[in-house]
């Protein structure tokens, strides 16, 4: 890690692995078949970075950028160099992201894939929360963000509801978030989150009470919400075509088609459920969930446990399958 | 992208293909294809030859085979000679297709209805033992006599891979003997335009060993061999097919009986299912649906999604077919009942 460079100090370069402490445990996942994957690694990095950072210096402002597949990690100038890079990169991160906790309480793991690098990030700073779906991940993620950048504030993601990650997380210490410490809520939270084994490791939250700050952490959070409603096409577009065809022959072998209408799939044309002739034009998936593509993979293939309520039966296909599905959903769009 | 893959392309392939035999009565059905086509190759040649020689050849080759002598030889004799030649060829290679019926064959009792196939296998005293729909499953190796029938018009049977046509008409038992020598899937269709989605018509063959169909007689699940998806919820083994863990919340927690649903919208006035009240016999009998391996006669794999699907808007997939779409059903009311025809029983 090249550490901090405020102008006085020379960048140096350290291995990922040195740089990080043992504590909450993330997983880079790098999708086989959906995306760029040496993007998506680098975007996922680039979250590790910041929240490494976050702990190694809280009082510091150094921020963090990821330089190439090599996962180094290099301290930019503090302030605003971040904030650019968060915008770009992190607006669809987590999504990407599967997550499930694992059975040591100060440890979370994030997606566990095969090929996946393992960082550990340093105990106390990222905790993430699965929640019901319904808040964009742009919030959480600018959260952590800020935080990141800022190294004013520490943020809490939990992971109360271990299986209903959708890619929707939400922020429960927020500054206008619930739970907050001492909220009857929240605590009720802490509270089951400690029976099912997790333990917060933030035992103590501060916020930035400088009006700067808030000021900064509204435009940020502004900001990356409305980038993250919809990423840029380019950001889901990069679907190899093998991968398209075999989403689409597994559409057809699934049976898909007997309750969608896919627009190059001539019979059958099901009614039963929503057309999916322009699926990527829409914002959110279901109406709910962000329009990413591992959270459609999640979707396409177990609705009822991404989507509470839905009435889209679970299909029997593999993960690998629906990331493919996803990738030929993605690759019919319109636009 | 390539053509537009089907449900039929990617579940059992489609269309069946021909010229693959599967089993002793297609076996020789296919030799003589070939035979035939042989010489059919050959005559044109020849005929295209002479042809050539006549338009364009040497004058003196024209002098000699311009006589009469060429008009009786090639004429008269040789086709004479070979076509009965072929006929005797033909009719001694087939002979296996007329053997007498001895009586002790599997009997399974096929009907063509308007647009689906009922299938009764019977003991030994021509009792039916189970009725399924719109599959047909066979022991390997031993020759099966099926009884074939039409509830309406007039059908076609047709297992490409096992068996030539036989028509299937109203008010006529037809017998044809089929036997699988190889375990296996063949995809089977209806080779007799019947109306509205006749296209649309089709059914799976599953052959099975022994011990296999044996089980399958009693009613048991059993796995498919060929077949590319077990995607059957109930009747899922591999571990990397397994149906997604289902939310237990949505499964249990939906309060609605599907049992109740399903006789309370008419569905068995319709549809059978042993060990109800349903009785219903106008459309398949839904007993074992759920080791079914389609839907629809063959247009769709069977699994909760596409049995969701198949409930709510049949009409969407199969046109013309019979049954309703039941789109005044909620989804959650069609949910129940796909959970409740989905049960093993």
């Amino acid at each position: 890690m090249e550490r901090a460079t405020d102008g006085a100090h020379p960048a140096t370069t350290v291995a990922i692995s040195l740089a990080l402490r043992p504590g909450i445990e993330l997983v880079g996942e790098i999708p086989c078949g959906l995306g760029s994957q040496r993007r998506v690694a680098c975007v996922a990095f680039t979250t590790c970075a910041v929240a490494t950072g976050a702990g190694r210096n809280a009082a510091g402002r150094n921020a963090f950028m990821v330089d190439g597949f090599t996962c180094a990690i290099r301290a930019g100038r503090g302030g605003g160099g971040l904030q650019r890079q968060a915008r770009v990169i992190l607006c669809d991160f987590l999504a990407r992201l599967q997550i499930e906790p694992s059975g040591d309480p100060l440890h979370l793991r994030v997606a566990p894939r095969a090929g996946g690098k393992v960082f550990k990030l340093a105990q106390g700073i990222a905790f993430v929360e699965t929640c019901k779906a319904g808040r964009q991940v742009a919030v959480a993620l600018a959260s952590g963000t800020v935080a990141g950048r800022t190294g004013a504030v520490r943020t809490c993601f939990a992971a109360a509801e271990r299986d209903r990650f959708s890619g929707c997380l939400e922020w429960v210490n927020g500054p206008h978030g619930r739970g907050a410490s001492g909220d009857a809520e929240g605590a009720k939270r802490n509270e089951e989150r400690g029976r099912a084994g997790h333990r917060s490791p933030l035992q103590s939250q501060w916020w930035p009470t400088g009006s700067a700050l808030r000021r900064l952490f509204g435009a940020v959070l502004l900001v990356t919400t409305v980038a993250g409603c919809k990423p840029p096409p380019q950001a889901r577009h990069d679907f190899d075509a093998a991968s398209i065809a075999r989403g689409r022959g597994v559409v057809a072998r699934a049976g898909c088609t007997a309750c969608h209408t896919f627009p190059d799939i001539s019979w059958p044309q099901g009614r039963a459920g929503p057309d999916l002739t322009s699926f990527d034009g829409r914002g959110q998936i279901a109406g709910v969930l962000p329009n990413i593509p591992a959270n459609l993979a999640a979707f396409v293939r177990n609705a009822p446990s991404t989507k509470e309520g839905s009435t889209m039966p679970p299909m029997p296909i593999t993960p690998s399958e629906a990331r493919d599905v996803a990738a030929y959903l993605y690759g019919i769009a319109n636009d | 992208m390539t053509d537009a893959p089907t449900a039929f392309d990617a579940w059992w392939g489609w269309p069946p293909p021909v010229l693959d035999p599967a089993g002793p009565y297609v076996e020789s059905v296919t030799v003589l294809a070939w035979a035939l086509f042989g010489m059919g190759v050959a005559v044109t040649a020849i005929v295209a030859g002479a042809l050539y020689l006549a338009l364009a050849g040497p004058t003196r080759w024209k002098a000699r085979l311009g006589g009469e002598r060429l008009i009786w030889t090639m004429g008269v004799a040789f086709p004479a000679v070979v076509l009965a030649g072929l006929l005797v060829w033909g009719l001694t290679l087939t002979a296996s297709l007329t053997d007498p019926i001895r009586g002790d064959e599997q009997r399974i009792r096929v009907t063509g209805h308007m647009w689906w196939w009922d299938v009764e296998y019977l003991d030994a005293d021509g009792r039916v033992v189970m009725r399924d729909a719109n599959e047909l499953h066979l022991p390997v190796g031993r020759p099966v006599v099926l009884e074939l029938r039409s509830a309406d018009v007039i059908h076609s049977f047709w297992v490409p891979n096992l068996s030539g046509k036989e028509d299937m008409i109203p008010g006529r038992t037809n017998l044809l003997k089929v036997q699988a020598d190889r375990a296996g899937r063949f995809g089977g269709v209806c080779a007799e335009y019947c109306g509205g989605p006749h296209a649309l018509m089709g059914f799976v063959v599953a052959a099975h060993e022994d011990e296999t169909y044996r089980r399958f007689l009693r009613g048991e699940a059993v796995a498919v061999p060929g077949a590319a998806v077990q995607a059957v919820p109930g009747v899922m083994p591999a571990a990397d097919r397994t149906t997604p863990a289902r939310d237990r919340a949505t499964e249990a927690g939906s309060a609605l009986d599907g049992h109740a649903l399903f006789m309370a919208n008419g569905c068995a006035a319709c549809h059978r299912v042993a060990g109800t009240p349903a009785n219903g016999a106008s459309g398949p009998d839904l007993t074992h649906l759920s080791r079914r391996l389609t839907l629809g006669a063959g247009v769709l794999p069977n699994n909760r999604g596409t049995l969701t699907g198949w409930i709510t808007d049949s009409q969407a997939v199969k046109p013309g077919n019979r049954m309703p779409s039941y789109d005044l059903l909620s989804a959650q009311e069609v949910a129940a009942i796909a959970a409740w025809l989905d049960a093993p029983r």
